[in-house]
């Protein structure tokens, strides 16, 4: 049996951090031309993301639980379904804002909405994968430290995430483009949950 | 006709300046003396000449508002065509998917 580095899981546990933090602020690009950058579209923008860490990590929680066979194929779901949350934000967001934002008169409603339908989805399945890994790492490490590792690194992730995308992306590259990075990202990080679940593979 | 107040001293200010040429036929400047900020005007013919429509203006004729502290004179001497403002070749137009605006607000003038 070929043994499982923990660095391998946290180096994914480093790359999910990015992933969730930088689509925060790539995501305030996609909102930005229809509902500007003020407090109200942040305070949305920030519970969405909050919420969707907060489910994510409950149902992680739940699925770390399963059987490895059905872990998997629960992993399988999960990324399906958030590559297709990235895939609507990258492909469909702005058709959708726009349509919002010609709906309501008030602007709360279709910033809500547009939150709700385009990021909750893809940042609860990238949120889910963490109480996986520390489960990963915990088999003989314990849950302590496995969890700390686990958070920290994700919280690496996280500011180099933020640091990277509002320094280095957003200046040099479109929205649109960022987004489809965001989807070829995640589908690779959706692609390793369930791969590493179930290492170790035969040798 | 379009009328802006855009922030002069910093790469935010380049960036506005192009933005502004690539999107209507004829854009002037004017600079606001004892401030940082330039006036943006733009129209969306391409003839008569806008600067030469400002230039040519007899500004004696028109209304006073002096009690808004409006002078058309000093308005008129401050007047700067686009190709007297100096714009990197690197200078970025922005659009809605592409708009930076936070970053190049704290770049200085290049």
């Amino acid at each position: 049996m070929i043994r499982r580095p923990a660095c391998i899981v946290l180096a994914c546990v480093l790359f999910q951090g990015f992933l969730s933090m930088g689509f925060q602020l790539v995501a305030s690009r996609l909102l930005a031309p229809f509902f500007g950058t003020t407090i109200i579209v942040w305070a949305f923008l920030i519970s969405t993301f909050l919420a969707a860490f907060s489910a994510g990590s409950f149902l992680g929680g739940a699925l770390s639980q399963l059987p490895v066979r059905q872990r998997v194929n629960a992993l399988v779901i999960l990324g399906a379904a958030g590559t297709a949350g990235f895939a609507i934000a990258g492909f469909l967001g702005r058709p959708l804002l726009n349509y919002l934002d010609l709906t309501f008169a008030d602007a709360t409603p279709g910033i809500f909405i547009g939150c709700l339908l385009l990021f909750f989805v893809p940042v609860i399945a990238l949120s889910a994968l963490l109480p996986i890994y520390a489960d990963l790492i915990g088999k003989k490490r314990g849950a302590g430290l496995s969890s700390g590792l686990v958070y920290g690194t994700s919280t690496l992730g996280n500011i180099t995430g933020v640091m990277l995308t509002a320094f280095v992306l957003i200046p040099n590259v479109p929205t649109s483009e960022l987004l489809i990075g965001w989807f070829v990202g995640s589908t690779f990080c959706f692609a390793a949950a369930p791969a590493l679940v179930r290492w170790p593979f035969p040798a | 006709m379009f009328i802006d107040n855009i922030h002069a001293g910093t790469a935010l200010f380049q960036s506005n300046v192009k933005t502004l040429i690539a999107s209507f036929p004829q854009v002037v400047f004017f600079k606001v003396p004892n401030s940082g900020n330039i006036i943006a005007l733009a129209v969306t013919y391409k003839t008569p000449s806008l600067v030469q429509q400002i230039r040519d203006a007899d500004v004696s004729r028109l209304p006073r508002l002096g009690a808004w502290n409006v002078d058309f004179a000093s308005i008129k001497e401050n007047l700067v065509p686009p190709e007297d403002i100096p714009l990197p070749s690197g200078t970025k137009i922005l659009t809605d998917d592409f708009s930076p605006a936070e970053y190049l607000d704290t770049r200085p003038l290049r």
